[in-house]
């Protein structure tokens, strides 16, 4: 087992250089100019009568200190010698180090995340548990349906809805409308800062979590109804357990090893999805930083939100494959 | 089947809800008409006004940084200019400038020198007086080349030094590398940074203004380098200890991606003048449209930009009925319509004179703009009756004129196809273009209108909608065929040469639509020459009768900005200037404040 590990993240290193060659050239290919951004043309609104010829000047200093002006294959090879110390370069924008940044704004992203994930399967595997056991009843029909409604709503469209409809005076006033605290709440005591936190959360982690939970529920369904037409589940019935005992402890935990898998599969599409969540309630984290960056043609901060969601999935697919082991026993990594 | 039936009936009673909910929410009740005209400056209102309360602010993008010397974004601007102040400040009623930190300036006879002779009562937010050296630091800090202010650099670049005159620190002069009439704007402009926070080791001192005239020469000496590294490190541009001016406000705390909160400085000196009513000023970042507007409604933003007209005059038809009051100020710029000349299509005058025939700017405004324009024939800001010529007339929306107009250009349907045609070069050339923007959902649906007219004459014009950036590149490119874009007006006698001289064509020049008329270019040279007022005004005056003769744009208007606030605030002035109103002007009466100085 060790050594399937071992070997896994041996791997990860080939995986990640392909994946950052191909997204540094895409970034870098992509028409847009960052250094426009330091000579202030990037802003329609400035006054424009008043440039000069220090703007092309500058921009060549820019290229210059940003590396921009050598061969594309050279600024990958910098980089990647940067990055292999850690250092992933300051921002183009504030210039502040891009790791501050990120790392100023992962807990966000990660506690949605982390409750998002841990939400989807709480919900999803009663969910698809039962409308499998009563396939085709009304409830089944029921679920199905809402399910597939959940899952085809975009996610900007069910947060804007969210808001309009439950975060305003006119209709219902639940839930705050945007950001991740209410303005004056430091002195408040930790309970209800806590709470407030919760309270600003809760639409948001909805929002994330209805394609996902959808997505699994539906998986849940489909796995447990192969798993109750095997042989030793007739078996199971014909011993005379009751209805409960087969489905719970005979079928539930080989019906689980697919939605297991899927977890790998979830994270970085809860990644893609946390930039329109994060922008619509206007969530400092990570997706809303991405976004802005991309924007701006902000190259190291691209570059380094990138790495981190692909060394994040690599992680996800290992742990996935490592509970493969865990869950079915018939699986193993190591030769005999 | 019968559940599927249940189901159908739940979804059709689900949608028919949602509809009916909504529609019942349009016709509000049509309240009082005693509302405030929409689009005036608003009267001065501060008999009895009092201290306390907050404004929130609604920013759709939080700033990068809030050193005003490295800094150069907007949100970033809207707040610093409530910590900083600058030598001169500016009326924007009369548009004209008046004293600050600093008296009027003494120009000399030259043109080559100003002296501004300081207030002695101005003071810091630390309780250090404002001094001639505080100046001359910031001054030498913009210069700096390695400092991250490549932007702001270039309003300088024709400062040649600035030094205390008889080493009074009380008066300073600055000096410059040639004769500018237009120098004041900039020199009396630039906000005024504390020399003992900023630059505690004096190292601006160890280089001279020559040592800044290029990269080159700045590489030779380390204090340079040396001191735009600290200047561009992250904490001067954050921490209230470096971000420190002598403004009516000072940062009590940034929460990166949330909110900016100001906090009135408590012993601010010239309360006189720039009255600091409200305890705090809060900057509340909130990325999207419609949020934000749900946010205003509820109450958790005093004050916001509309960015939809359809939000504003639809959704917030009865803002009232909010507490909220909507005022659409004109803030100085212009939308236009520019037709790249280097395309066959657009080179003639007679065509792009077709096409302005052919933009009917009185319905766009109408059902587009919801009315919240004011139509402009020339790229002078239409409130500056003293530089504006008002001789141009309108240019009517008239397809027959075009028609013949397009005809005499030689444009013809020979082929019957329903697109105009023409030989040119020996090759049959077809009317047909594409209009490049940004995406901006109220260009688009204004470019469909005008593409439908053009369409009735037999010009095939598409809408090609870029991401900012790239539409950005492609201009300055010239790799476009006509766009719908818009400039900022100065609040001062503007500059033509940057959009319009035909030495613009190239590398970083603004003039995208390749303009070239050498009798355009030498009263544009006239112009910055003139130092006699008055022959200015009449040189700028020619000149826009030729910009008009031309269109080299099709002017279109001046679009109105669109606010809302709280109800409860009083002397609310909306400026025509960018960022039109100043809030700490703003005050709240006893019984309607709603935000205590104890609430932290």
């Amino acid at each position: 087992m060790s050594q399937y590990i071992l070997k896994r993240l041996l791997l990860f290193i080939p995986t990640l250089i392909a994946i950052t060659i191909i997204t540094f050239a895409i970034s870098h290919l992509a028409p847009g100019d960052p250094t426009e951004l330091k000579v202030g043309v990037s802003n329609e609104s400035m006054k424009a009568d008043e440039k000069s010829q220090i703007n092309e000047q500058a921009k060549q200093y820019y290229k210059a200190k940003w590396g921009l002006d050598k061969p594309l294959y050279m600024q990958y090879l910098i980089w990647v010698g940067n990055m292999a110390t850690g250092d992933f370069g300051n921002s183009f924008i504030d210039n502040r180090p891009v790791m501050s940044k990120i790392l100023e704004r992962i807990p966000v992203t990660a506690s949605i995340t982390f409750i998002v994930v841990f939400l989807s399967y709480l919900i999803a595997i009663p969910i698809g548990i039962y409308s499998a056991a009563r396939q085709y009843s009304f409830a089944d029909r029921f679920s199905t349906f809402l399910l597939f409604v959940f899952y085809s709503l975009p996610g900007f469209w069910v947060a804007t809805m969210g808001i309009i409809f439950l975060s305003n005076v006119e209709y219902f006033k639940i839930f705050p409308t945007s950001g991740l605290t209410t303005l004056g709440s430091d002195n408040w005591s930790f309970i209800e800062r806590l709470w407030d936190r919760v309270h600003h959360l809760i639409l948001p982690v909805i929002c994330s979590a209805l394609a996902s939970f959808a997505f699994l529920s539906r998986q849940m369904r489909g796995s447990m109804l192969e798993v109750i037409r095997q042989d030793y589940i007739r078996t199971a019935r014909a011993k005379g357990l009751t209805e409960k005992t087969v489905v719970l402890k005979h079928a539930l935990r080989n019906s689980l090893i697919p939605i297991i898998t899927l977890l790998g599969g979830l994270l970085p599409g809860l990644i893609g999805g946390a930039i329109i969540v994060e922008s619509i309630f206007s969530i400092p984290g990570i997706g809303q930083l991405g976004f802005q960056a991309i924007i701006a043609r902000d190259y190291p901060l691209i570059m380094a939100e990138l790495v981190l969601a692909a060394i994040l999935t690599m992680i996800g697919l290992l742990v996935v494959d490592i509970l493969y082991a865990v869950v079915d026993p018939r699986i193993a990594f190591s030769k005999k | 089947m019968k559940s599927k039936k249940i189901l159908s009936v739940l979804l059709i009673l689900f949608f028919a809800f949602g509809i009916f909910y909504s529609c019942g929410k349009k016709d509000g009740d049509k309240t009082s008409d005693k509302k405030r005209k929409l689009d005036d400056i608003g009267e001065l209102d501060t008999n009895g006004a009092i201290n306390g309360d907050w404004v929130i602010k609604r920013e759709m993008s939080d700033a990068e940084k809030l050193n005003p010397i490295v800094t150069n974004d907007n949100t970033a601007e809207g707040v610093y200019l409530r910590i900083y102040e600058a030598l001169l400040d500016q009326n924007f009623i009369t548009f004209e400038f008046i004293p600050e930190l600093a008296s009027l300036p003494e120009v000399a006879p030259d043109y080559l020198s100003y002296t501004f002779k300081m207030n002695k009562d101005a003071k810091f937010s630390d309780g250090k007086p404002v001094t001639g050296e505080d100046v001359i630091y910031t001054m030498k800090a913009i210069k700096n080349p390695f400092a991250d202010n490549a932007a702001a650099r270039n309003y300088y670049e024709s400062v040649k030094s600035v030094e205390l005159v008889n080493g009074d620190l009380g008066i300073v002069r600055i000096n410059m590398k040639e004769p500018s009439w237009r120098a004041i704007i900039n020199l009396g402009s630039f906000a005024i940074c504390p020399k003992h926070v900023l630059d505690p080791e004096n190292l601006t001192d160890k280089y001279t203004w020559d040592d800044c005239k290029d990269y080159k020469t700045a590489e030779k000496n380390p204090a340079i380098k040396k001191y735009a590294d600290f200047l561009n490190s992250q904490e001067v541009s954050r921490e209230p200890k470096y971000v420190l001016g002598s403004g009516p406000y000072m940062l009590e705390k940034w929460e990166t991606g949330q909110n900016i909160i100001l906090k009135r400085s408590p012993n601010y000196w010239d309360r006189k003048n720039t009255p600091n009513y409200p305890d705090k000023i809060i900057f509340k970042i909130i990325q999207d449209n419609s949020a934000s507007v749900v946010a205003a409604k509820n109450k958790e933003i005093d004050l916001m930009v509309v960015v939809s007209p359809k939000d504003f005059y639809k959704e917030l038809e009865n803002a009232e009925q909010f507490d909220l009051v909507r005022v659409t100020p004109s803030e100085p710029a212009f939308s236009y319509i520019g037709w790249n000349m280097k395309n066959p299509l657009f080179s003639d005058k007679k065509v792009r004179w077709a096409l302005s025939h052919l933009v009917d700017r009185n319905s766009i405004i109408e059902k587009v703009l919801y009315g919240s324009a004011t139509k402009i024939q020339s790229p002078v800001y239409y409130k500056f009756e003293k530089l504006l010529n008002k001789e141009l007339p309108e240019i009517p929306f008239d397809p027959e004129k075009a028609k013949k107009l397009l005809d005499e250009a030689g444009w013809k349907d020979t082929d019957g196809n329903g697109i105009l045609d023409k030989m040119v070069d020996g090759k049959k050339l077809e009317f047909k273009f594409t209009f490049l923007i940004p995406t901006h959902p109220v260009r688009k649906q204004t470019l469909l209108v005008i593409a439908d007219a053009l369409k009735k004459v037999g010009i095939q014009a598409e809408v090609q909608e870029l991401e900012w950036s790239v539409y950005l590149d492609k201009t300055k490119k010239h790799q476009f065929d006509a766009t719908l874009a818009a400039w900022a007006n100065p609040t001062t006698p503007p500059d033509p040469y940057q959009i319009y001289h035909s030495s613009q064509m190239e590398g970083e020049g603004s003039n995208y639509v390749s303009y070239n008329n050498p009798e355009s270019d030498k009263l544009i040279e006239e112009y910055r020459r003139e130092l006699d007022e008055n022959k200015r005004i009449d040189i700028l005056k020619r000149w826009q009768q030729i910009i008009y003769d031309d269109q080299v744009y099709t002017f279109l208007w001046n679009p109105k900005s669109r606010y809302i606030y709280n109800n409860r605030y009083r002397n609310t002035r909306f400026y025509s200037k960018r960022n039109s109103m100043e809030m700490n002007e703003w005050w709240v009466p006893k019984g309607s404040q709603k935000y205590s100085p104890t609430m932290n």
